[in-house]
């Protein structure tokens, strides 16, 4: 194999010899096969255990037996099974000797993807997210809490990334300190969490059909040849939401809402709902006014410095020179300690919408989502 | 000066909407409109919430006429668009926003210069 030049690689031509090397010298990995003359493979690393309980194994083998299952309580433990690519030991032996990665791995659901992108992104995490849909896998790779490649069957980049974000449920798998292998990504993860919770926003609209049933995430096993990376996941059954309207993909298809009309006064205090929420205003730029929302009685924008005006001003600047003529959806301005929000109303363009949210509290996405929402009710 | 919490349990009180504040030269800021006023009535009707607001100005394309209480008084204005309406601009106003937002001291400052003139 080609071993890093700092590894040196001792072999051993039967059980026996092998663990009287290791009682020699401390090892940082033994690989064994089952079936060995004289001592098995299974007790050379039972025993070996007893000289290093934390001594990393990698075991061979044509067949699984019952014995192996004695291997089990290891710290790690692969199991490799022949016959094998050569690259498949490579991965296991750099698994294996790569620092441990210390942290918790558990089960968890979550309603949307983007939650979960949005953490790997604020843990400045390096890994492969891998996300099983019933069209297919994604692949979704972090470096340093950026997104830096992601690919599906048929796209890569960010349309690769949007199409996994669309998919409305499955599971999902992270294998941390995998660098992605190549750079595709090209937008911040900002923009496309927004991005995507727009098009999220715009499926909803389009589609009608209740499929509450079917929405949400949970964590995943990974891929089934990394079942001895990722030993500590658990499967379980998608939940379903149906009994909780308030949140997810799919609220607004739940009959109820189409048959009693949401009250306007409601639509607003959704506002306060939004996770981090801080204050809001609404925006008349024809007649100049700034107007306070109800609800906003605790409205206090942090913004430190003048500093921050030079950045919109610049921006502003900036917009005129590219003679920007788009209808604006949305504009997003990230501050060290809030995101503001501003979101035009549709049909009444000279009436925004100004929502301020605290970053550490805040889930971008589904606030975009709520104050889309909250528009759409104003449209009356 | 009142402040924010003030403001919004005033507003509450007499059923109306607070005014954070105007946009550089638009016809609310000729007008005299600034922080601390609370919007009674848009184009004769009371607007208690946002969404009156928002139905009460689309009566008129041209203008509006408002009542806002300041100071323990109503006071009736007539704001008049301008023409040709400025271009939307949210980039401008999302620099006034800040601006005003900036620091209540801004206000502050406002509120003290204009207690000085006479009403």
């Amino acid at each position: 194999m080609k071993a890093r030049p700092a590894d040196r690689i001792e072999t051993a031509h039967d059980g026996e010899s092998g663990l009287a090397r290791l009682h020699a010298e401390p090892a940082d990995l033994l690989i064994a096969d089952v079936r060995m003359p004289g001592m098995s493979g299974i007790d050379l690393v039972l025993s070996a255990r007893q000289l290093y309980p934390d001594l990393p194994v990698i075991v061979m083998t044509a067949f699984k037996s019952s014995d192996i299952g004695r291997l089990e309580n290891g710290p790690f433990t692969a199991l490799l099974e022949k016959p094998f690519e050569f690259e498949r030991l490579r991965e296991l032996v750099e698994h294996a000797l790569a620092p441990q990665v210390m942290g918790f791995s558990g089960a968890v659901s979550v309603q949307t993807l983007p939650d979960v992108v949005q953490l790997y992104v604020l843990l400045a995490s390096t890994g492969l997210l891998t996300v099983r849909h019933h069209s297919g896998e994604g692949h979704l790779y972090f470096e340093q809490g950026t997104i830096a490649h992601a690919t599906t069957a048929a796209r890569r980049g960010d349309d690769a990334f949007y199409e996994i974000m669309m998919w409305n449920g499955g599971q999902f798998g992270m294998r941390m300190g995998i660098s992605p292998p190549e750079r595709s990504v090209v937008s911040n993860w900002q923009e496309l969490l927004m991005e995507s919770a727009r098009r999220i926003d715009e499926a909803r609209r389009v589609d009608d059909s209740p499929r509450a049933s079917i929405s949400g995430w949970t964590l995943a096993p990974p891929p089934l040849e990394d079942d001895a990376l990722e030993h500590a996941f658990n499967v379980f059954e998608p939940p379903t939401f149906e009994s909780d309207p308030e949140v997810g993909l799919t609220e607004t298809h739940t009959p109820q809402t189409t048959e009693t009309p949401m009250n306007i006064k409601d639509s607003l205090a959704k506002l306060n709902q939004i996770d981090g929420f801080v204050g809001a205003a609404l925006v008349d730029s024809e007649s100049g006014m700034l107007l306070g929302q109800e609800g906003g009685g605790n409205l206090n924008l942090e913004i430190a410095a003048a500093g921050n005006t030079e950045v919109v001003r610049a921006k502003r600047k900036t917009m005129t020179n590219l003679a920007l003529k788009d209808q604006i959806e949305d504009i997003l301005i990230t501050l060290g300690r809030q995101y503001h929000i501003i979101r035009p109303l549709r049909g009444r363009q000279t009436l925004f919408f100004y929502v301020a949210l605290d970053r550490q509290r805040a889930n971008l996405a589904m606030a975009r989502i709520t104050l889309a929402d909250v528009e759409k009710d104003l449209q009356v | 000066m009142i402040g924010k919490a003030a403001l919004f349990a005033l507003a509450k009180a007499l059923e109306g909407i607070p005014v954070l504040g105007t946009l550089g030269g638009t016809p609310a800021a000729r007008a005299g409109i600034r922080y601390g006023d609370i919007l009674i009535e848009v184009n004769g009707v009371r607007t208690r919430t946002v969404l009156d607001y928002i139905e009460a100005k689309s009566l008129r394309d041209d203008g509006m006429d408002i009542v806002v209480f300041r100071t323990g008084a109503e006071q009736r204005q007539a704001l008049v668009y301008d023409q040709p309406a400025a271009p939307m601009d949210p980039a401008a106003i999302l620099a006034e926003l800040v601006t005003l937002r900036i620091a209540p001291t801004v206000f502050e400052g406002e509120a003290e210069e204009s207690q000085r003139e006479p009403d």
